[in-house]
Parts: C-alpha cells; structure tokens; sequence
C-alpha cells in the first residue's frame, strides 16, 4: 500500500494573532506543522512500521519556506517529499488544495489519502471531502482507529454522539482525528540524515482560483466580548450567581 | 434566487438542527425548498410540506439512501443544487461532511462554519480558533454554507399548515449513483441520560483541574441538578474521564448554552473557542490568572475539592 499524506503549515496555533482590513497578520509567529497533519503522517509511518504500507509520502503546498517541514516529515519516517509550489499561499482555498492533492494523486497514484480532518488557522474541515469527491473515493473523516487488511480498511471515527465503524475497499480517503494517536519527534539522527534527502516539486497547473474567483476576503477583525468579570468572594456568591441564571430555565 | 436546505432527520422526526438552519434562511427573504433523503421516509416529506416557511420538498426514497451516505448524497444534491442560489445545512457532521463534498462536485468554494449572515452573498465565520472573524464575500452562483450550530438559535415558533402545501418532488436516482462506498459496520452510542451539549440550556464542563473522582462525582450531582448537559476540555477526554463526543473546543464541538460553568478549565484557546459566545460563563479555578477569567462574567477562585461539595449542599 502506498499512503499520500498532505502536511500543511500553519501560524503556531499558541501565538496570538491580530487582524486587519485584509489579511490575518502572523508576523512575528512561528510557523508549525498542523496538529492534525502531524497525526495522520504518525499514523502512515506507523502503518509502514507494521509491514502494511510499502511508502509514505508527502506533499505540501506551499511556497519554498515549506521544505524545511517537509524535512521534518522525512525525519519523522516519510520516504518521499513533494512540494506543489505556488508563489503565495494565502489566496488559496480548500478547492484549490483539493485540485492540487488530485493532480498529485493522479500521478503518484496512492491507496490511501491519509490527511488531517482540518487545519487550526483557517478551521475549514473540507480539503478532504472536498478531495474525495474529485477523486470518486470512498471518504471516513475524523478516524480514530485504523485496521487494515489485505486492501480493506476498517475505520473508527467521531460521530456527533459516539464513534461509527466504518469499512471500505482501497483507495480511498480518511481524515483524523486527534484522538488517532501521539506523534513522534523525530531523533537528531533522523533529522540529519532526513536533510541530505531531496524535495521533488511538483508542477501543478492552473489551481480553480487561477480561473475565477470564488470568494474574496472583505475583513478580519477580532470578535468583541464586552464583559468586565465579577469575581465572587466566597460559595454562596457562585451558588446564587449559578441560581440566578438557571432559574428560569427547564 | 431560491434556498435548498438539506434536511436532517433520524427517519422518524426532523432534527434540532434542521430547524435552526431552517429559521436562519428566513433572514434572507427568499423561497426555501428542502432536500431529504431517506427510505420510507413518506411521513417526513409530508411533515415537511406543512410547514409554512417550506415551498418544495426534493425528496430521494429509497433503500440506498436509509443511513444517508455521504457520497452519493453529494453526487444527488449536486445534480439538483443547479436551481438554487444557495445551499444550506447545519456544522453537524452530516452538513460538514455532505457540502464540501457537493461543492467539488459543482466546481465551488464552501464556506463552512459560518456564524452570521450578512446578506445575500457576505458570510462571517471564525478563524484562529475562534480569535478572528473573517467577512467572507462569494462569487459562486451558488453559495454553499454550513451553518454553526451555536450561532443560530432554534425558531421561537414553528408555523405548520394543517394540510400539506409545498410541492413534493420524487427524484430518480441514476445507476451510476449508486457506486462503490464505505460500509457501515456498528455504532459505539454514548450512552447518556443528560441533553446533547448542542440542545442544552445549561452545561457544566469539566477541565484538568478537576483532578479527582471525587470531584468528577460532584461535577455529576450539579449537573443533576441543573438539568444540564456536560462536557469537557481535551485534557479530560484524553485521560478517559469522558468520552470523546463531550468534547468541547475549536476542532470538536462548538456550543452557546445560555449558562456554561467551567469547572477546573483554565481557558487554552482551542477550548475558549468552543464555548466563549455562551451567553453566561461563570468558572471555577483555583489560579487567579487562569485565562478562562478573561471571558468569563463571574469567577471564584478556590479548590474544587472545597467548593463543589459545598456549593452542591446550596442548590
């Protein structure tokens, strides 16, 4: 089995960002790999580490800056590293992700897409849907447990009020969830012997929002939440407080 | 222009959260049709029909369509959405997984998430966890949006007909629909006696600070009390105390309750982000400089261990 794990780099989601008129302003943040980006590749290595997938690779979009994390993924147990590069990543959207991901499936022709369910900036939860709808795969989002068997892959995943489990034939899509498993960090060793492996780049043309333009950022600002705080000196204050505003209710 | 909501329903009884979607597309002023999917779902279509705010019902009966799988339900609603000015659901995961996918297939962008409706075209959603709104204008002829779920409140009043007036549409389903998909093997149900954290008025939530069993059974006996709901941080979930769909944060579920008492929460951002837009927070925590104090309208500080047992003797 040959796995496709999409990483994506995202604004380190412990930094306080602001906003303005027309963009997010992450200067001065660090930049890391998404939470969930990291899990599905842990999840992909550890699939090759039990003998049930012969390569992993991974494919960012991005601009040039992105190599570095995708020297980390091959630190982390990547065989191979792709980069679709564009000159900027913020207009994209999760079509354009979609578009990219399809064209590299194409010619990498992979059984699996194992990708993380959304990315903590922008929180869309769509490339992967977005993805297996392109492709016409079999699509289980937020897995967290992963089986496989010859070419069957069983999946636990999150519903609203509990897990399902769900089963299809490969290829197919499966989004994760942070309950899947605990990524590794990489050992110096790895780390060094990762930099002297080569990105290919990967030429992708026209994304969608080449072609026509889909939706347009008009503003960022931050939510407003007028509230100066009571602090409440002793239990009977929370007691009553709590009695206050549940009275009424059912 | 004309609206299509995708209906959620259990085979029996339309959701909460169709209701909610339903009652937000009113802002707009334009006609609404509903989509539903099912297997003999016959009662649901004519429920449907009466309802005043309804002009046409689509509706797909068949056995293929029982559990509403997500693929072919986007290849069908894709084939239809052609008409429509804009495409509804709710941020539950059958809108979350259904609409992206329908929006590949049509060729457009989705917004997901979106927390109010500016106008016809202009969507706000959250970003950053919740720490930035983004305004978001569309382009496509068709605007396809999940709705959050807390943003949205539940109609005051739900106006029915007594007969059936919207026009009832049965769609053919082609072969070519009917394809290669995922199989459904079991559900794990969370069994709970509480509301689900979406419909509750009130939720008691649990954080790492809680520490102990004790406090755990505590946490249980006010929300007893107040007939509420529970939930928790991540840190909870992981340590097992509760299982994952109680989760509450940016990436699980995002929820407005008209009171939500933070217990033992310090108030990391991926948590604020799910529940900061509650009409009232009260927490608990014994550091004065947790950051849930920031958002919250009362706060006390002291030891969980000490307060509940005596807070839950003054209720």
């Amino acid at each position: 089995m040959k796995i496709l794990v999409p990483q994506k780099q995202v604004a380190d989601p412990g930094i306080i960002v602001s906003g303005s008129r027309f963009d997010v302003n992450t200067s001065g943040t660090n930049t890391v790999v998404n939470p969930f980006c990291a899990i599905a590749l842990e999840a992909a290595v550890r699939l090759k580490e039990c003998g049930l997938a012969a390569e992993v690779i991974v494919v960012s979009i991005g601009t040039r800056a992105a190599q570095k994390f995708l020297t980390k993924s091959l630190a982390c147990g990547a065989d191979r590293a792709l980069l679709v590069e564009v000159d900027s990543e913020e207009d994209l959207i999760p079509l354009d992700i979609a578009y990219a991901l399809q064209q590299v499936v194409a010619v990498e022709k992979p059984d699996l897409v194992l990708m993380g369910k959304q990315a903590v900036d922008f929180d869309n939860n769509q490339v992967g849907q977005m993805l297996s709808a392109l492709l016409d795969w079999p699509l289980i989002t937020a897995a967290s447990k992963i089986a496989v068997e010859n070419r069957q892959l069983t999946v636990e995943h999150e519903v609203d009020d509990g897990m399902h489990i769900h089963t299809f034939l490969l290829p197919g899509v499966v989004t994760v969830d942070l309950q899947l498993n605990e990524p590794r960090s990489p050992g110096l060793a790895a780390v060094v012997k990762a930099r002297s492996k080569s990105i290919d780049i990967f030429h992708c043309p026209d994304f969608p929002t080449a072609k026509q333009q889909h939706l347009e950022v008009i503003d960022t600002y931050a939510p407003h939440r007028d509230i100066n705080i009571k602090m409440l000196d002793d239990v009977k204050g929370l007691a009553d407080a709590i009695k206050t505003h549940s009275y009424r209710l059912g | 222009m004309r609206i299509l909501i995708l209906a959620e329903h259990d085979g029996l009884t339309l959701k909460d959260e169709f209701y909610k979607v339903l009652n937000a597309s009113m802002q707009l002023n334009l006609a609404i049709d509903v989509f539903i999917a099912g297997y003999q779902c016959q009662p649901l279509c004519e429920m449907l029909g009466t309802l005043s705010a309804v002009s046409k019902v689509l509706v797909i009966d068949d056995v293929a369509f029982r559990y509403q799988p997500e693929d072919r339900m986007a290849k069908v609603v894709a084939s239809v959405a052609w008409e429509y000015s804009h495409l509804f659901c709710s941020t539950s995961l059958f809108g979350k997984t259904i609409l992206p996918r329908t929006a590949a297939h049509l060729n457009m962008a989705a917004i997901s998430g979106v927390s109010q409706i500016v106008s016809m075209d202009t969507f706000v959603r959250p970003i950053y966890a919740g720490r930035l709104l983004s305004k978001v204008k569309s382009f496509d002829s068709i605007k396809i949006v999940t709705l959050m779920l807390s943003a949205f409140p539940m109609p005051e009043k739900i106006i029915f007909r007594p007969e059936p007036v919207a026009d009832l549409v049965h769609l053919a389903i082609d072969g070519s629909q009917i394809d290669r998909t995922t199989s459904f093997v079991r559900e794990i149900k969370s069994i709970s006696k509480r509301r689900s954290l979406q419909a509750a008025h009130i939720i008691v939530s649990a954080g790492r600070g809680l520490g102990s069993k004790e406090n755990f059974e505590e946490l249980e006996t006010l929300a007893d009390k107040l007939d509420a709901a529970v939930g928790a941080t991540r840190a909870v979930v992981d340590a097992g105390w509760l299982t994952n769909d109680k989760q509450i944060g940016q990436t699980a579920k995002i929820v407005a309750p008209e009171l939500y008492i933070a217990l033992g929460i310090s108030g990391a951002p991926q948590h604020l982000a799910g529940m900061k837009d509650s009409k009232i927070i009260i927490a608990v925590n014994k550091d004065s400089n947790a950051p849930i104090f920031q958002v919250a309208n009362y706060g006390f500080v002291g030891d969980l261990s000490d307060v509940l047992p005596k807070l839950n003797a003054m209720l």
